[in-house]
């Protein structure tokens, strides 16, 4: 055999291309023969097993941000909440926090986002077909999140074209120059739509997410600067927009394809229990990455210190170690938690709202749609970090 | 050795040796104890490890990043709330149980 980079043919064969159209079945082969390995065409390694994954995410101590990002860096900014550590991280936290823990989400969280799922749904065909990403679940996301946030009065379409103009610059990892210049001008536009907002918010705070991001956590008389109030925001939307709605069409897509929406249908209760499985079937989020600290050797791999590790939580999983069937949407599953929302200090800060936001979507669509069945349409769905059906065309027929 | 019982919320009792310096809940977990969930994996990021001390007054005190993630437990806070992860076992424990919520989620 040749000598590679990686030592391995068909490892340092993978493209990003194949990853893209549909990650699974590589993750299944790399979990079989080499679950931690050098990758060539990410220059970094592959985490791909369950235990693994979560430990190295639970250990700060050993896997911190990785020192060079430049993807994250162009668009959310240096030392963006996403990559900092220590005090600088624990600053960011301290301002995003406050308003999705799940003490306060639990308080508004009904008040907020149920009348916002009901009008939606309420204007969805009593029968006939649609695309239930693009008519409900985005729209129910970012209205559910805007308002959270304190910006309930930006249209639905210019949220989702802000969060899809983000989200191409942060899955930028070719570094292709169109989608920075996008997601530039987006960002200005967005600076003169918060502008006068915070300026209001900086002499009357309020409970909303904007006004957190001004003053939580900030000695008296002050307020955070204009530049980490919008690294913070843009993650908290193209992550708060991303994961309620699009964990909520993966469960749904889920659910149709094995016939199980029925039971939703019939018993609501299990929507969380759902969303659950859904989150687990196909992570929105595929992997997040670290740096080593010092040298670790995983699964017989000796990595040296500064190696940048990609943990693939979606790989994760599915691990036959842990998971029966796990490219099987089975809604009463049982088995350890899925690791969707990452874990360690960087542990995904919105779980609980995006949690309840998708709950409160799938309540509201079951109570006007229990008849509903795919459509022949069917579905597209790519993306290797990102990913979840882009549409997800459903028919519903009169009960 | 410190010996450490769990009490499920159906009753059920499971004791298991715990080892200085670990945290209850990296004992819990390598139990597989259904009721632990620790999906931060030990970092008081989210919650869901929660457990009813039977003798809290026992413990270290609860640090101020644990107390402001205990506002955010699902079932309900007690004096005897702590996170499992930020409590370490300790060798002069002798015995300790500890009560798993209903739910942590």
């Amino acid at each position: 055999m040749a000598v590679t980079a990686s030592g391995i043919r068909w490892i340092d064969d993978i493209d990003i291309a194949a990853l893209e159209a549909d990650p699974y079945p590589l993750y299944a082969r790399l979990r079989a023969e080499a679950p931690c390995v050098f990758v060539p065409a990410l220059n970094a390694y592959l985490l791909t097993t369950y235990d693994e994954v979560r430990a190295f995410l639970a250990d700060t101590d050993l896997g911190r941000a990785p020192s060079v990002q430049p993807v994250l860096e162009r668009t959310f900014g240096p030392e963006n909440i996403l990559i900092a550590d220590g005090a600088v991280h624990r600053d960011r936290r301290a301002s995003v926090d406050p308003p999705l823990r799940r003490g306060a989400v639990s308080g508004y969280i009904e008040d907020l986002v149920r009348p916002i799922a009901a009008q939606e749904a309420a204007r969805l065909p009593v029968s006939g077909t649609y695309d239930v990403v693009a008519e409900y679940l985005e729209p129910v996301s970012t209205r559910g999140l805007a308002a959270m946030l304190g910006i309930g009065d930006v249209p639905s379409e210019t949220l989702r074209r802000w969060f899809h103009t983000i989200i191409g610059a942060a899955g930028n990892y070719t570094f292709q120059e169109e989608p920075f210049r996008r997601s530039d001008e987006v960002v200005a536009e967005i600076k003169d739509v918060l502008e006068p907002i915070l300026t209001r918010l900086e002499t009357d705070p309020d409970g909303s997410g904007l006004s957190h991001l001004l003053h939580a956590g900030m000695p008296p008389g002050r307020i955070r600067s204009r530049e980490d109030i919008y690294s913070a925001f843009l993650i908290e939307l193209t992550g708060g927009m991303q994961e309620p709605g699009h964990a909520a069409a993966t469960t749904l897509l889920g659910l149709l394809r094995e016939g199980t929406y029925g039971e939703i249908v019939a018993d609501p209760d299990l929507i969380p229990t759902a969303l659950a499985e859904g989150l687990r079937w196909i992570a929105p989020i595929g992997g997040v990455f670290r740096e080593t600290t010092r040298a670790v050797t995983i699964h017989g791999q000796e990595l040296p210190p500064g190696s940048v590790v990609w943990c693939m939580v979606a790989s994760a999983n599915h691990d036959e170690r842990r998971f029966s069937d796990g490219g099987r949407y089975q809604l009463r599953r049982s088995g350890p938690t899925h690791l969707s929302f990452g874990g360690g200090r960087h542990f995904c800060a919105g779980n609980v709202f995006g949690r309840e936001l998708a709950r409160i979507a799938l309540e509201e669509l079951v109570a006007v749609a229990p008849a509903l069945r795919l459509a022949e349409a069917g579905w597209a769905m790519k993306g290797w970090l990102f990913r979840s059906p882009q549409q997800l065309h459903v028919t519903t027929v009169e009960a | 050795m410190p010996t450490l019982t769990f009490v499920l919320p159906d009753g059920t009792r499971r004791t298991v040796e715990g080892k200085a310096g670990l945290s209850v809940m990296e004992v819990a977990m390598a139990e597989d104890l259904p009721g632990i969930v620790a999906e931060c994996g030990g970092n008081a990021m989210c919650a869901t490890c929660h457990v009813y001390a039977d003798a809290a007054d026992r413990l270290p005190p609860v640090s101020d990043v644990e107390d402001e993630m205990l506002g955010s437990t699902a079932a309900p806070r007690t004096p005897a709330s702590r996170l499992s992860c930020q409590v370490e076992i300790a060798d002069d424990w002798d015995e300790m149980t500890f009560d798993v919520p209903e739910t942590q989620l």
